[in-house]
């Protein structure tokens, strides 16, 4: 039996060290930037530098940005995840696709990302602008958070954040 | 830096195998769910489950080149032809390359040639309607009468092609100096270098004459100073010319200019039909570098054929010729480089003799098969009592064969019989066979690298022609019900081939079929006509005879010795197996058409 040993210290258990670190959920920052302390020089102390990371409710919602702007067959081994809002851009903007579009949104983003409810889906076709006026109410029950709000334009540049 | 401190990862040692991409994700969410130190992996959503999976599916990647190119270097498993072509020259086999066309030469002489014996030079050349064949071989013969006379030429073999003088290379005095003639023809052009079509001279520093450099298959088994090289068509599709090292074949010297001739084929545009070179002349091939080369490899003893001689030389080509080849794919490699390394270049088995006449006559031979004295008397003399000949000693094949290459005695003998390549079924109807200076050109190599004690007798096999027959009770066996005979098509009503089609489809089922025949095979007559039922738009097939009406629910045969039509015939429905020393061809293939009829039904 070969042993591989990586130089990662074990922790002691999941829950001691969530509630040690002070959060529940962590992720790496989407542009991999190294995260450093002010450590000045003169009697500089020995650190830990790692990857810039993000935490409990910016990783979620960075989760659902990640999921609305992820086509299917994008993700290398996952092609079912994302959701295929592009199919809509050659539709005619109208009510009734709006209705549709907010049926997708729904269970893309409940199947998708299970750690967030949504309170509210409101999908307003914008028929002179061309465009789709998205806002998504959501909670995150396990950090006891309510009423965070995303806002969103689907038009033909594709899905934006505003 | 201590791995003491690194923690465990309860793995197999060969794990890594089993790996793909899912797989790894799996290793990293569950390591990265050990540790803690990020959470959000086990959601597809983010960030880092994305990294994952670009590491993961990066790992995917690399694993697999890693297998193909451990795959690669193993000999059983590669599969791609440049790894199996350096593979196999471990054991100095050497890859065929393509074949270019040939075609049997007949020469005839006017009473303008004097008696005497003559010697027409390599490289002479029949431009047919602008479709050169070309001799790369002397050819001799002897005018014994004083009119006109068909001359008996011990080499009657002329390929397709041009002759093509490669640049002349100069030596640099290494020990086995390699030299590579590049193969600047590109893979989608219909033209290619002609494998064995190669002759090298090369102008000696110590004479200053130019002399034949022979091939051999391996210069480990040359003396000193023998003219050998080793030729090999390398991974690159190059040919590659190896010298020796004064000690296994003789080496090249400082500035020794090496001539390379060859012939370029001009592809599948330059198969000819029969008679095509009837009307035509022979040239001779006068380049300046060749007619230098002349003066030193041809005595003066020799009477050459010069150009006033060849409006009195008439050839002609009794048959087609033969299609080109296509160079052996890393499959057949891989099924012949062990059957020749197995032969340790020393004729002894009947398999090493099968593998090595095989590779080196396919360019003359379509099929052969080896018997020893045992199998030829119980088998192939068996054959002729059992058509009721007393002495087949006296069959005029056997005869031949056995006054020109047996010794006085048989009970050592090893019984070659071969199916010649070029016109092997004259007119589509008459069996041919290699000629005498073949066999004797076959036995003088084999001889090189027998058993001392066998002794090499070459045979022409026994042909099984087969056509339509229908035989009804009572009817005596004959060929000839086979004129009456026709294979009738169910065509569906419904369907839209029409029959000129449809024979033409036919037709190629047993052309294919045919011409993929060897010695001793199966004739599956069973395959035949699966594959005219498969045909879209046929429904079923049934023979007829036309003198009676009567009509076989299926695809009846006669199977008949063309030579002993009386004696041997059979009427089959069945797959039909011959013996070893038996070949199968359909008699008049071409006017197969003729004898199909198209129903609908």
């Amino acid at each position: 039996m070969a042993a591989i040993k990586l130089n990662v210290k074990r922790p002691v258990s999941p829950l001691d060290t969530t509630v040690n670190d002070g959060y529940l959920y962590k992720d790496i920052g989407f542009d991999l930037i190294p995260h450093f302390t002010d450590n000045p020089q003169l009697h500089k102390k020995s650190e830990k530098n790692d990857l810039k990371s993000i935490y409990d409710a910016g990783s979620i919602i960075n989760s659902v940005k990640n999921i609305l702007t992820t086509s299917p067959g994008e993700k290398l081994l996952n092609p079912r995840f994302g959701l295929d809002l592009r199919g809509y851009l050659f539709e005619t903007i109208s009510e009734s696709r709006a209705f549709f579009l907010g049926t997708d949104l729904y269970e893309g983003l409940t199947s998708l990302e299970p750690r967030i409810v949504l309170d509210q889906l409101d999908v307003l076709a914008n028929i002179d602008d061309l465009q789709y006026n998205i806002t998504i109410s959501l909670s995150i029950p396990s950090l006891n958070i309510q009423g965070l709000s995303l806002k969103g334009v689907l038009n033909t540049d594709g899905y934006t954040f505003v | 830096m201590n791995i003491n401190n690194f923690t465990e990862f309860n793995l197999p040692k060969d794990a890594y195998t089993a790996f793909e991409a899912e797989t790894l994700k799996n290793l990293i969410i569950a390591r990265l769910n050990e540790n803690q130190v990020f959470r959000d992996q086990n959601f597809e959503g983010s960030n880092i489950n994305a990294f994952i999976d670009i590491v993961a599916y990066m790992y995917h990647v690399l694993i697999f080149y890693l297998n193909s190119t451990s795959t690669e270097s193993n000999f059983t498993t590669a599969s791609l032809y440049e790894n199996i072509n350096r593979l196999v020259s471990l054991l100095g086999y050497k890859p065929l390359g393509k074949q270019t066309s040939l075609v049997a030469l007949s020469l005839s002489a006017d009473s303008g040639l004097a008696q005497n014996t003559y010697l027409l030079p390599r490289f002479s050349f029949i431009n047919a309607n602008g479709i050169p064949y070309t001799t790369i071989k002397d050819i001799s013969f002897e005018k014994t009468t004083t009119g006109t006379e068909t001359l008996y030429i011990n080499n009657n073999t002329l390929m397709q092609g041009n002759i093509i003088e490669a640049p002349t290379y100069a030596g640099v005095g290494e020990n086995f100096e390699t030299y590579i003639l590049v193969n600047t023809i590109g893979v989608n052009n219909a033209n290619f270098i002609a494998d064995n079509s190669f002759t090298v001279f090369v102008l000696s520093n110590a004479d200053n004459k130019w002399y034949e450099w022979q091939e051999t298959s391996s210069l480990y088994l040359e003396t000193a100073n023998a003219r050998k090289y080793e030729k090999r068509l390398n991974e690159n599709g190059n040919y590659e010319f190896k010298f020796g090292n004064d000690v296994t074949g003789k080496s090249l010297k400082v500035g020794e200019q090496v001539k390379v001739f060859y012939i370029l084929s001009d592809g599948a545009t330059g198969e000819i039909g029969a008679g095509v070179l009837k009307t035509q002349k022979i040239n001779l091939y006068s380049s300046a570098s060749f007619i230098d080369i002349t003066q030193y490899i041809y005595d003066n003893q020799t009477r050459l054929i010069t150009g006033t001689d060849l409006v009195h030389l008439f050839p002609n080509n009794n048959s087609k010729s033969s299609p080109i080849t296509d160079a052996e794919t890393a499959e057949q490699i891989k099924q012949n480089a062990p059957k020749m390394f197995t032969t340790q270049d020393r004729l002894v088995t009947q398999s090493d003799y099968k593998s090595f006449i095989t590779k080196n006559y396919n360019n003359i031979i379509k099929s052969v098969n080896i018997l020893s004295n045992e199998e030829f008397t119980s088998k192939y003399l068996a054959y002729f009592y059992k058509i009721g000949l007393n002495r087949p000693n006296e069959d005029c094949r056997v005869l031949f064969n056995q006054v020109f290459f047996a010794p006085s005695t048989n009970f050592n003998s090893v019984y070659v019989f071969t199916v010649p390549k070029i016109s092997t079924i004259l007119n589509e109807r008459t069996p041919n066979y290699l000629n005498a200076s073949q066999k004797q050109l076959l036995i003088n190599e084999c001889n090189l690298k027998k058993d001392i004690t066998q002794s090499i007798v070459c045979m022409d096999p026994i042909y099984k022609a087969f056509s339509f027959g229908l035989q009804i009770i009572g009817e005596v066996e004959s060929v000839s019900l086979k004129d009456n005979t026709y294979l009738v098509i169910k065509r569906d009503i419904n369907t839209r081939i029409n029959s000129a089609s449809l024979k033409g489809q036919i037709l190629n089922i047993f052309k294919t079929y045919f011409s993929n025949i060897q010695l001793g095979d199966t004739v599956n007559l069973n395959e035949i006509t699966n594959d005219i039922l498969n045909i879209v738009g046929v429904k079923r097939v049934t023979t007829r005879r036309s003198d009676t009406g009567y009509e076989s629910p299926q695809i009846n045969y006669v199977v008949w010795n063309p030579l002993y039509e009386q004696d041997d015939v059979t009427f089959i429905t069945q797959n039909y197996t011959l013996d070893s020393f038996m070949y199968a061809y359909f008699y008049e293939i071409s006017n197969l058409t003729n004898k199909i009829i198209i129903e609908d039904e």
